[in-house]
C-alpha cells in the first residue's frame, strides 16, 4: 500500500500533497541524451529543442509547426519516438518524453496553462512564430499574469502581418509581445540560444519571479543556418537547474492542480484587480534580479558566459552607441575597427538581450557617456520603433538627453549589410557632432535611405 | 464498464464539492449540475476541474469571495477528496483539462503518481463550447482525451449579458438578435458524436436518476472523452417565473427539443423522456412558460394564445423537434 500523501499548507495558495507527485521518479526515469560534454553541427531550432530533451523536468512539449519554427517540433518529434526515451515499467512500455500535437497555436498555449498549473516543478514548453505567436495572444497575456513561471514559449522571430506574407526573420512578432507579461530575452548564434534555454526556467521558476519566459532568435538567419554547438552532457545541465532553483526561496513553491487543493485563475472586480498587477509587476522586474545570480552560477558551472541583460563592445570609451539585437549584430561587431578609424569617432556597440523587462536602469548608466545613440529597429513600428522608444525612455529616466537616432533596416529578413551599418554609423556619428537627430527615422537598404 | 457505477442513492449521499458561497442566481439550473459533478467525482480519486469563462466560472471563482469549490471550508486531510480548480479563456476549458490528463498520464507511466488515476473534469458554457470553442472541444474529443466535459446549454452568452449564440432555438429572443433567427441551432450531439466521443448524453438534472447516472459514467470514462451536454434553463436569459427550472427541464426533453440521450461509441443509444410523435407535448407548452418566446405565443388567462402571423414560426419550432428527435434516433444508432 502507499502512504496518504501528507498535506501541506502553502500561504494563500491553499495546500500541496508532498508525495503526490514522486518528483525523484521522474528523474531517475529520464534517459539522459547526453552522457559528455559533446560538439556537434546544429541550426537555432536543434539548439533550442535539446534542453528539452535533456531536462528531467520538461516530459511532454506542446506543438504546432509554423515556418520558421517547424525544426523545433519535427526534431523533437524524431527524437521522443525514436525509442531513446521509451522505458519498461513493470512490462510495460512507456515513453518518457512526448510531444503533443495541437490543432492551433492558441490551443498549444492553452494546453502549456494547464500543464503547467498541473506540476508546478516540471517544465513544459513549446516554439512558435509569428502569426502562431499573435494567435495565442489571448492566452498568452493570461499565463504572463499567471505565475507560471515553468512555461517557456521560444519564438522563432518572422514578420508579422501577412500582408505581405512573409516567412523570413524579423523580430515585430517578439516586439509586438511585449506586454504580454514575459520574460523576453534575444539570443544570436547557435551557443547562445542554447545557454539561454539551460537558464530561463531557473530565472521564470524562481519565487520571486513566477513568470514565463519567452526565448527569442531570428528565424532563417539563425534558425535555419547551422553552426557548431557545445552540447553538455544530461547530469551537469539537470544539476545546474537544480541548483540554480534553489536559489530561490525554499517552501514557497506553490501547489499545481494535480499535487495540490489550489485554484488558479480567479476573476476580480476593480477592487482587487490592481493589488494583483502589483503583484505581477513586482515579480517581472525581481527578474533584474535573478537573472545576474543565475548567470553568475551558469558561468561558474559551465565556463561559458551566463544571461546578459545587453551585450557590451566596446563601450568603455565610447562617444556613440549604436543599440542593435539579433544576430546582425555581428556584421557591425566585425566592421567596428573599420568604422573608428573611417569616422573617427569611438564607436561602442550595445546588443539588447533582456528585452521585456527592459534593464533600464543598467542600460542608462551603460551609455551615460555617449553623445548620440543610433538605435536599429529590425521591425516595422507606427513611429521611431520599438527599441527606440524603450531607449529614449531609459535615457530620459535617468535625466541625460543625447539624440537618438532611429533606423530601420532589416525588416521581414532583410540582410543588413556592411553599407547598411556604414550609413547607420555615419548618421549617428553625425548626430554626436552636431548635437541633434538628422530626422525622425532612416529607413535603409544596402546602405540607401528609402 | 470496467467496474459497475453507484446506485443513484449511493450517488446522493456521496460528499459534494460545490459550497457556499457563489453568486449563481436563484434557480439557476448549473448549480444543480455542479452538485452533481461534485458527487460524481467524490470516489475516492484526486479531483481537477477545469472552467473555460462562462456564468459558473465568474459565479463560483471570484475572488475575494470563498471559492466555491472544494469539500469542506478547508483543505482536506484526504488527497482523494481534494480539488484543483483553474480557470482561463473560454473556449480553453477542454484543452486545459486534455493538458492535466496528459502529465498525469505520463506521471503514472513512469511510476511517480501512485494514487488512484485523477478524475478530470472540464466545465463550460455552451458558447465556450459550441461558438467560440467549438475548435478545441471537437479536437479534443478526436484526441481521446481522457476528461469528462460537461456543457452548460442555456442557449444565449448568459454571462456577458444573454447575445445570440448558435445553440439557440429559433426565434429565441436574444439582446443580439431580438425576435431571434429562423435557422436551426447546431447539432451539438451529432458533432461529438462524428468526432470520436466514447461517450455522449444530453440530460438535465430535471431527471435526477438519469442525470445521476449520466454524470457517473461519464466521470467513469476511461477510453476516450466523455461529453454530457446539460439543457440549462436560465432565470434571467430566458426570462421565466421562480420556481420552473425543474419543469422547463423536463419540458425541454418531453417537447423533443432537448430530450434526454447517451450513447457509448460501438454501442447503441437511447432518447429518453421524450414520448412517442403524437403523444409528446406540443413545444408551445414549454415556450409560453418563457417571455423569450413571447412575440409568439404567450398564456392570457391559462390558454395559450398564438401571435397572429407567427403560426408558420411556431410550426417551424414544432418541426425542428420534431426532426431533432429523428436526428437522435438516428445518432442512437450510429
Amino acid at each position: 500500500m502507499t502512504m496518504e500523501p501528507a498535506l501541506k499548507l502553502v500561504g494563500d495558495y491553499g495546500a500541496r500533497y508532498e508525495s503526490a507527485i514522486d518528483l525523484k521518479r521522474v528523474e531517475e526515469m529520464h534517459r539522459p541524451l547526453y552522457d559528455e560534454e559533446t560538439a556537434i553541427s546544429a541550426d537555432g531550432n536543434v539548439a533550442a529543442a535539446i534542453p528539452f530533451l535533456q531536462w528531467w523536468r520538461a516530459i511532454i512539449m506542446a506543438g504546432f509547426p509554423i515556418t520558421p519554427a517547424t525544426k523545433w517540433l519535427e526534431h523533437l518529434a524524431a527524437q521522443t519516438m525514436g525509442g531513446h526515451f521509451d522505458v519498461e515499467v513493470q512490462g510495460r512500455k512507456v515513453r518518457t518524453k512526448r510531444v503533443k500535437q495541437l490543432e492551433a497555436e492558441h490551443a498549444a498555449a492553452d494546453w502549456l496553462a494547464g500543464a503547467a498549473a498541473a506540476s508546478r516543478d516540471l517544465v513544459f514548453g513549446t516554439a512558435t512564430s509569428s502569426v502562431g505567436l499573435d494567435h495565442m495572444t489571448e492566452t498568452l497575456r493570461s499565463l504572463g499574469a499567471s505565475g507560471l513561471g515553468n512555461v517557456v514559449v521560444v519564438n522563432v522571430c518572422r514578420a508579422t502581418a501577412n500582408y505581405p506574407l512573409c516567412i523570413e526573420g524579423d523580430p515585430s512578432d517578439t516586439l509586438g509581445h511585449r506586454d504580454d507579461g514575459f520574460i523576453q530575452v534575444m539570443c544570436r548564434g547557435k551557443q547562445q540560444i542554447y545557454d539561454t534555454l539551460l537558464q530561463l526556467p531557473a530565472v521564470g521558476m524562481h519565487p520571486d519571479v513566477m513568470t514565463p519566459t519567452m526565448p527569442a532568435y531570428f528565424g532563417i538567419k539563425d534558425s535555419h543556418r547551422s553552426a557548431r554547438l557545445i552540447v553538455e552532457p544530461d547530469q551537469k545541465v539537470n544539476a545546474f537547474l537544480d541548483e540554480a532553483l534553489a536559489l530561490g526561496q525554499q517552501g514557497t513553491h506553490p501547489p499545481g492542480l494535480l499535487d495540490g487543493d489550489t485554484s488558479l485563475g480567479n476573476c476580480v472586480t476593480s477592487a482587487w484587480f490592481q493589488s494583483f498587477k502589483v503583484g505581477q509587476k513586482r515579480r517581472i522586474q525581481a527578474a533584474l534580479e535573478v537573472l545576474p545570480k543565475v548567470a553568475a552560477l551558469f558561468q561558474e558551472r559551465f565556463g561559458r558566459p551566463g544571461l546578459q541583460l545587453f551585450e557590451q563592445h566596446r563601450m568603455d570609451d565610447a562617444e556613440v552607441a549604436l543599440v542593435c539585437l539579433g544576430p546582425d549584430a555581428g556584421t557591425v561587431l566585425q566592421l567596428l575597427p573599420d568604422l573608428r578609424r573611417e569616422l573617427e569617432m569611438r564607436i561602442g556597440v550595445v546588443v539588447l538581450r533582456l528585452l521585456t523587462p527592459f534593464p533600464s536602469q543598467a542600460f542608462a548608466k551603460a551609455l551615460s557617456n555617449v553623445n548620440a545613440v543610433g538605435v536599429v529597429n529590425e521591425a516595422h513600428h507606427h513611429g521611431r520603433g520599438h527599441l527606440t522608444l524603450d531607449v529614449t525612455e531609459a535615457l530620459s529616466e535617468s535625466g541625460r538627453h543625447p539624440p537618438v537616432e532611429s533606423f530601420f533596416c532589416g525588416m521581414g529578413g532583410a540582410d543588413v549589410s556592411a553599407e547598411t551599418w556604414r550609413a547607420i554609423a555615419r548618421a549617428t556619428v553625425q548626430a554626436a557632432r552636431t548635437g541633434k537627430v538628422s530626422q525622425r527615422w532612416h529607413i535603409v537598404h544596402e546602405g540607401v535611405e528609402l | 464498464m470496467a467496474r459497475p457505477l453507484p446506485t443513484f442513492k449511493e450517488h446522493a449521499l456521496r460528499e459534494d464539492a460545490f459550497v457556499e458561497g457563489h453568486a449563481l442566481c436563484p434557480g439557476c439550473m448549473e448549480a444543480v449540475t455542479f452538485h452533481e459533478v461534485g458527487r460524481a467525482t467524490d470516489n475516492g480519486k484526486k479531483t481537477v476541474l477545469t472552467l473555460g469563462t462562462f456564468c459558473g466560472e465568474v459565479s463560483t471563482l471570484m475572488y475575494p469571495n470563498l471559492i466555491s469549490w472544494g469539500r469542506g471550508p478547508q483543505s482536506p486531510e484526504l488527497f482523494g477528496k481534494s480539488l484543483g480548480v483553474m480557470h482561463n479563456v473560454f473556449e480553453s476549458s477542454p484543452t486545459i483539462a486534455e493538458a492535466v490528463r496528459d502529465v498525469a498520464t505520463v506521471l503514472e507511466g513512469v511510476g511517480a503518481w501512485k494514487a488512484p488515476s485523477p478524475n478530470v473534469v472540464a466545465l463550460s458554457g455552451d458558447g465556450g463550447a459550441l461558438a467560440i470553442g467549438l475548435r478545441s472541444l471537437l479536437h479534443t474529443i478526436q484526441r481521446r482525451a481522457r476528461i469528462a466535459i460537461f456543457v452548460q446549454m442555456n442557449e444565449v452568452f448568459a454571462n456577458t449579458g444573454f447575445q445570440f449564440s448558435p445553440t439557440a432555438l429559433p426565434f429565441a429572443d436574444s439582446s443580439t438578435a431580438p425576435g431571434g433567427l429562423p435557422e436551426d441551432p447546431i447539432d451539438h450531439v451529432g458533432l461529438a458524436i462524428a468526432a470520436g466521443a466514447a461517450f455522449v448524453a444530453q440530460g438535465s438534472p430535471a431527471f435526477a436518476p438519469f442525470f445521476a447516472e449520466v454524470a457517473e459514467e461519464a466521470i467513469n470514462t476511461s477510453n476516450g472523452t466523455a461529453v454530457v451536454f446539460v439543457p440549462s434553463p436560465c432565470i434571467a436569459g430566458w426570462k421565466f417565473e421562480e420556481g420552473l427550472t425543474a419543469e422547463l427541464g423536463k419540458l425541454a426533453s418531453q417537447t423533443g427539443l432537448f430530450p434526454c440521450f447517451r450513447k457509448r461509441a460501438g454501442e447503441p443509444g437511447e432518447v429518453k423522456h421524450v414520448p412517442e410523435k403524437g403523444k409528446r407535448p406540443p413545444v408551445e407548452q414549454y415556450l409560453v412558460k418563457q417571455r423569450r418566446f413571447e412575440h409568439l405565443a404567450r398564456l392570457v388567462d391559462g390558454e395559450i394564445r398564438v401571435t397572429p402571423g407567427r403560426e408558420g414560426d411556431l410550426a417551424k419550432l414544432q418541426s425542428y423537434a420534431d426532426r431533432n428527435v429523428e436526428r437522435l434516433k438516428k445518432w442512437a444508432a450510429f
